[in-house]
C-alpha cells in the first residue's frame, strides 16, 4: 500500500527533475497569483485580468521575434504589453464614450491577433503552442528563477499596499478625502496583475495563466466571507490544483497546464455542489424546526 | 472658516456649479439642498479638493483639508466586499495608521466608543454585508466620528434609514455640532433640514439663497431653484 502510494506521489517528483521544477515553478506562482486573484474577482475584474492575460501575447511574441524563445525577452515585452493596454483601455474608457470592459474586449483581441500573427509568421506552430498553453514540464534554472523573483516582489509589494487597496476597493470615495494613494495602489496593482500573469505565461501559457488567479479566488469564495481566509483558500485551492494537475498530466500524458486548470474547474464545481447542498440541507432544517416548534 | 470664492466647476463640457461665492463659519450646521443635477455634491467634492475648479476656489482658514471627515452617500460602498465592521470602522484613523503603523489598543478603544455612540455595540466582527441598511448607516457614522476632525462632510446621510434611525444619527450630527464642529451635509428631505440644520444653501447651479433655514426655503427660491410646485406647496 505505501508503495502503491509513493508510486502515485511522491516518485514522480523524486525521480524526475523536470517534475520537481514543474512543480516548486506552478508553488510559487500559486503564492503570488492567488491573492492577486481574489483582488481581482472582489474588484469584479476578472474579465479584465482575462483580457490582460491576452493583452501581453503581442509583447511576448515582439520579444519572441527579437530573441526566439528568451525568457527574459518575452518576459520584458509582455510586461511593457500588459502595462500598455492596462493603460489604453482606461484612457479609452476616461475619454471616450466606450465602457471600459469593451474598451478592454477591444484591445485584448487586437493584441491576441497580432501576437497569434506575428509568431505564426515567424515561428513554428510550436513556438505558438508554446507560448499559448506554456510549457509547464519544461521549466529550465531561468525560469524558475524568474518565477521565484516575480512571486516574491508581487507577494511583497501586495502585503505594503494592502490596506489601501482593501480601502480603495471598498470606498474609493473615502480614500480619496484621507490619501492620495489611492490611485497608486490600483496601478501597483494592475502592474502585479500583469507580472503574475507574465510569470503565469512561462509556466501555464497566456491562454491559461489567469486561471490560476480566477479559480482559485471564485471558489476560495464559496467557503468564506473574510479576505484573510479567503486569500489562504484560494492559496491552498491553487497549489493543490498545481499537486493533482502534474500527477495527472504525469500517470495519464495530459497536458500538464489544461490538467492543472480542469482540477481548478473540478473544485468549483463540486464547490457549487457542496453549498447548494449545504444550502438546501440548512433550509430543510430551519423549516423542521419551525414547523416542530407551531407544533409545539 | 471656509471661504468658498466665484467657485465654478465644468465636468468635461457640462456647467455643474456657476460662481458660487459663499462662506461657512467654524461651528456652523448647513444644510446644502437643491434639485436632482444642482450641483450639491460637486460643491461637497470641490470643498475637499475631489474635484478641479475651473475659476474661482476654495481657501480654509484655521482648519484645512486635514480636518475634514467625509461620510459619502451609502450606495458607493462596495457592501459585498469581505471586511468586517471594525476594519472597516478603523479606516478613519487612516490618517494615524497609514499603510504600515498598527491599530493600537488605543484606537481600538476609540473604535468601540464610536460604535458605540451610534449604537452599534457588539457589532465589531461582523461582516459590512451583514447589516441592515440603518445598521450601515450607523457604521459609516462611526467612521465619521473616529476621524476626530473639525469639519464634518455628509452626503445623503439620511437616505434610506427609517425615522427611528434618523432621529438618533441627528442627535449625533447634533453632538458634533454642539462640541464646536462644522458640519455641512446634503439633504434631500426638506422637513429634516427644518427640524436639524439652522443654516442651509439652497443650490440650482449656483448659489439661490444662503442663510437662516426659514429665510432660504422660502416658497420663491425653491420656484427659482427649480423645485416641483407640489414639493414647494409642502413647505
Amino acid at each position: 500500500m505505501t508503495n502503491v502510494l509513493f508510486e502515485l506521489f511522491i516518485e514522480p517528483f523524486s525521480n524526475y527533475s523536470f517534475m520537481s521544477r514543474a512543480l516548486w515553478g506552478c508553488l510559487v506562482l500559486s503564492l503570488s497569483a492567488a491573492p492577486i486573484g481574489v483582488f481581482l474577482t472582489l474588484r469584479k475584474m476578472s474579465l479584465t485580468g482575462d483580457a490582460m492575460a491576452h493583452a501581453i501575447l503581442p509583447g511576448a511574441a515582439v520579444g519572441f521575434l527579437v530573441s526566439g524563445l528568451s525568457i527574459y525577452a518575452m518576459t520584458i515585452g509582455g510586461i511593457i504589453a500588459g502595462c500598455i493596454v492596462a493603460l489604453l483601455s482606461g484612457f479609452v474608457a476616461r475619454h471616450s464614450k466606450a465602457e471600459e470592459d469593451s474598451s478592454l474586449a477591444a484591445f485584448y483581441l487586437l493584441s491576441l491577433a497580432v501576437g497569434v500573427l506575428i509568431i505564426s509568421s515567424k515561428g513554428s506552430s510550436v513556438d505558438l503552442l508554446h507560448v499559448l498553453f506554456g510549457s509547464t514540464l519544461a521549466l529550465n534554472n531561468e525560469a524558475l528563477f524568474l518565477l521565484t523573483s516575480i512571486a516574491t516582489v508581487s507577494t511583497l509589494a501586495l502585503a505594503l499596499v494592502y490596506r489601501a487597496l482593501v480601502l480603495e476597493c471598498v470606498d474609493p470615495d473615502f480614500f480619496k478625502t484621507v490619501s492620495r494613494m489611492g490611485g497608486a495602489a490600483h496601478y501597483i496593482f494592475l502592474l502585479l496583475v500583469v507580472l503574475n500573469l507574465v510569470a503565469g505565461f512561462h509556466a501555464l501559457g497566456t491562454l491559461m495563466s489567469v486561471g490560476l488567479m480566477i479559480l482559485p479566488a471564485a471558489v476560495a469564495r464559496f467557503w468564506t466571507n473574510q479576505l484573510g481566509p479567503m486569500i489562504l483558500i484560494a492559496f491552498l485551492c491553487a497549489s493543490f490544483s498545481c499537486l493533482c494537475g502534474l500527477l495527472l498530466s504525469y500517470h495519464f500524458a495530459l497536458a500538464a497546464s489544461p490538467a492543472i486548470i480542469l482540477v481548478l474547474g473540478g473544485l468549483y464545481i463540486t464547490s457549487i455542489i457542496l453549498i447548494k447542498q449545504r444550502d438546501l440541507f440548512s433550509k430543510k432544517h430551519t423549516s423542521l424546526s419551525l414547523s416542530g416548534q407551531t407544533n409545539a | 472658516m471656509i471661504k468658498i470664492s466665484k467657485l465654478t466647476v465644468h465636468y468635461q463640457n457640462v456647467l455643474a456649479l456657476e460662481n458660487v461665492d459663499t462662506e461657512i463659519h467654524q461651528g456652523e450646521m448647513i444644510a446644502i439642498v437643491g434639485a436632482n443635477g444642482a450641483g450639491k455634491s460637486t460643491l461637497l467634492k470641490a470643498i475637499m479638493a475631489q474635484v478641479k475648479a475651473a475659476a474661482g476656489g476654495v481657501e480654509f482658514k484655521k482648519f484645512g483639508l486635514k480636518n475634514i471627515a467625509y461620510l459619502p452617500q451609502s450606495q458607493k460602498v462596495d457592501r459585498s466586499f469581505p471586511i468586517t465592521v471594525k476594519e472597516f470602522v478603523s479606516a478613519g484613523t487612516w490618517r494615524k495608521t497609514g499603510l504600515w503603523r498598527a491599530f493600537t489598543p488605543f484606537l481600538n478603544k476609540q473604535m468601540l466608543a464610536c460604535l458605540r455612540q451610534v449604537g452599534l455595540e457588539n457589532s465589531e466582527h461582523k461582516q459590512i454585508g451583514e447589516l441592515s441598511g440603518g445598521q450601515f448607516q450607523r457604521m459609516l457614522f462611526a467612521r465619521m466620528l473616529i476621524q476626530d476632525a473639525q469639519i464634518l462632510i455628509l452626503d445623503e446621510p439620511f437616505n434610506s434609514v427609517d425615522m427611528h434611525t434618523t432621529r438618533d444619527l441627528a442627535a449625533v450630527i447634533q453632538g458634533c455640532h454642539a462640541a464646536g464642529k462644522t458640519v455641512i451635509a446634503v439633504i434631500h428631505d426638506m422637513p429634516l433640514v427644518k427640524q436639524y440644520f439652522p443654516e442651509t444653501a439652497l443650490l440650482a447651479g449656483r448659489l439661490i439663497a444662503k442663510g437662516p433655514t426659514e429665510q432660504v426655503l422660502t416658497q420663491d427660491n425653491m420656484c427659482k431653484a427649480g423645485f416641483h410646485p407640489a414639493t414647494v406647496n409642502e413647505l
